[in-house]
């Protein structure tokens, strides 16, 4: 991402090109490059990793093949919904980095303190569960071609974990068209082969054990086990927030951007969770990597294991794009002098070292996806609050950019704590109808599920708090025209129209 | 970006604000480099002038495409319902 100003010095080229590696600037149009398509490819790519074969098989333990299906169409359709439209519009429109943009709801400091918490916890965690899964698709190569039984959370899958970690970074560190490359040519391939998984599946099964497969551990309430999944897979739907908004400000329109968000990782999550589910029901587990040789063959089943590691790593790659931006962006001037590289190479010390516990990861799986899911629903809530109904879609770049120095997005101390306090209500009241730890519900839950409210009532604070906290405020800049252009000092004659 | 006319701070917010004639000093005052402001400054005001002139990429999402997108997210639930009943 260059300018086009001539003359510049190399060490002022040097600083513009870290500024736009960092995510400082926004996208201008000969920017925004990627296409409906490319992005469809992007999200294709992302959704169709062994995360999404996990929940499928998490889903099995609540429901059967054919409640679990309609509970994954709903999860996702909902929890996607209001996850676009909290972090995809405002980014592309903008083309702005997502958490620049929070600002407004937050605050600069409030959204530090949201980046370094929910969001870099939440990414880690993925990033962990990504190579931990990595190095299970390549222990079981190393044990197919040696023809040595190797242990399914032993040493080769923690040296196969490492070894994804490194390839991630050696992508990351390329920039995202570097990503963009790779997802155009995987992200196809990923979705032919997670269908001849599937066909496999049922070819060394069969469809009617499939369908009358029951679910693995229930409870004894079937409208709670319904509602229980529904809910699960509406937290992985919201759990793509921490990072759509950063890859969207780089597709070329609106539409370009919304539906392949939606559309795509709809998709592509449902086939590749079908598949997980059906293995999980009808094998009892859901992990390809276990059962992918025994039914492919060694020469077809390690192909498709190595296919899906790589696709694990271009998964990881994408996500960390965001999250590293999200960082650089949120820390102000402490990290400005960190080297790309050197802060990508930081991000995976803690997934590094979860790799050695890959049991324990696959054990809290669902603990993990629903505790953060609390948290990002009730950030979605806010931040569709925010953007469309108090800033009515209209914010101020420079505004944003000036934080504590300017006027619209300038709190006491950095903190929106109308947005802190939507935040915590969102979550508390999501843990309230359903406790993933102790695995509690209210009643209430079996009728509304859990995310999607959460999601209402932290917009609701939020909406309430800021009409409280912030009265007499002005919240959104005065629609420029081109009379206000004109009389503004700050824009030159020659752009003014 | 917003046309500001001068206005004091409050004895409440305590800021120290002077006033700004050009957008670039306002960024550096905020940390950036010359260079980085400069750049900053021209690509924020690109993004208004194309949203000015009317870019389709650069407008809000309309009420219609709203309504049609919450509508294909509520048709897509029915779907997921009526695989359970059928």
């Amino acid at each position: 991402m260059r300018s086009t100003t001539p003359s510049r010095s190399e060490s002022a080229q040097h600083e513009l090109d870290r500024e736009s590696a960092y995510g400082t600037f926004p996208l201008l149009k000969e920017e925004r490059t990627w296409s409906g398509w490319d992005f469809t490819w992007v999200n294709t790519a992302l959704a169709i990793a062994t995360w999404a074969f996990l929940v499928g098989g998490s889903t099995a333990l609540m429901v059967g093949f054919q409640q679990g299906v309609a509970a994954m169409i709903i999860g996702n359709a909902i929890g996607l919904g209001f996850m676009v439209l909290a972090s995809v519009v405002a980014s592309q429109r903008y083309g702005s980095e997502q958490y620049t943009l929070l600002r407004g709801a937050f605050g600069v400091v409030g959204v530090g303190i949201l980046v370094f918490t929910v969001i870099l916890v939440t990414e880690m965690g993925w990033s962990s569960l990504l190579a931990i899964m990595a190095g299970r698709a390549a222990s079981q190569v190393a044990s197919t071609v040696t023809g040595v039984e190797l242990d399914q959370y032993g040493p080769t899958v923690v040296i196969g974990a490492l070894l994804a970690i490194g390839l991630s970074w050696f992508i990351l560190s390329r920039g995202p068209v570097t990503i963009g490359k790779f997802n155009k040519w995987i992200a196809p391939g990923l979705a032919v082969i997670t269908l001849i998984m599937f066909v496999f599946l049922v070819m060394n099964t069969s469809w009617g054990t499939l369908m009358d497969a029951p679910p693995l551990a229930p409870f004894d309430d079937e409208t709670l086990n319904f509602m229980v999944a529904v809910e699960f897979n509406v937290g992985v739907g919201v759990s793509w927030y921490p990072v759509m908004g950063s890859l969207a400000r780089m597709t070329v329109s609106r539409k370009a951007a919304v539906w392949p968000a939606y559309g795509g990782l709809l998709l592509a999550t449902l086939i590749a969770q079908v598949v997980g589910m059906g293995a999980a029901l009808t094998l009892g587990d859901s992990d390809p990597t276990l059962w992918m040789v025994p039914f492919g063959g060694p020469i077809l089943g390690v192909a498709v294991l190595v296919f899906i590691a790589f696709a694990n790593i271009t998964s990881m790659s994408s996500i960390i794009y965001s999250t590293i931006l999200a960082i650089r962006q949120s820390s102000g001037r402490l990290l400005a002098r960190i080297p790309w590289k050197v802060l990508t190479a930081s991000f995976f010390v803690l997934p590094a070292i979860l790799s050695f516990f890959p049991q324990f990861m696959y054990e809290q799986f669902m603990v993990f996806v629903s505790v953060s899911g609390a948290f990002l629903t009730a950030v979605c809530g806010v931040a569709v609050a925010d953007y469309f109904l108090l800033r009515r879609q209209r914010m101020d770049l420079r505004e944003l950019h000036l934080a504590q120095h300017g006027q619209l997005y300038a709190y006491p101390g950095g903190i929106n704590w109308a947005g802190i306090l939507g935040l915590l209500a969102g979550a508390t009241f999501y843990l309230w109808l359903y406790n993933p730890i102790s695995l509690e519900t209210q009643p209430l839950f079996s009728v509304i599920t859990a995310s999607f409210p959460a999601a209402v009532v932290a917009g609701v604070v939020y909406l309430l708090a800021t009409a409280l906290i912030h009265r007499g405020r002005v919240h959104r800049p005065e629609p420029r025209t081109r009379t206000s252009a004109a009389a503004d000092p700050s824009i030159s004659k020659e752009n003014q129209a | 970006m917003t046309p500001r006319p001068y206005v004091p701070p409050s004895p409440e917010e305590g800021y120290a604000w002077a006033p700004r004639f050009t957008a670039t000093a306002e960024l550096t005052d905020v940390g950036m480099s010359g260079t980085v402001a400069e750049e900053l400054e021209r690509r924020m005001e690109i993004v208004a002038q194309e949203e000015l002139a009317g870019d389709a990429s650069r407008q809000p999402l309309s009420t219609g495409e709203l309504l049609g997108y919450v509508g294909t997210v509520l048709a897509i639930c029915l779907v997921g319902i009526l695989v359970v009943i059928l």
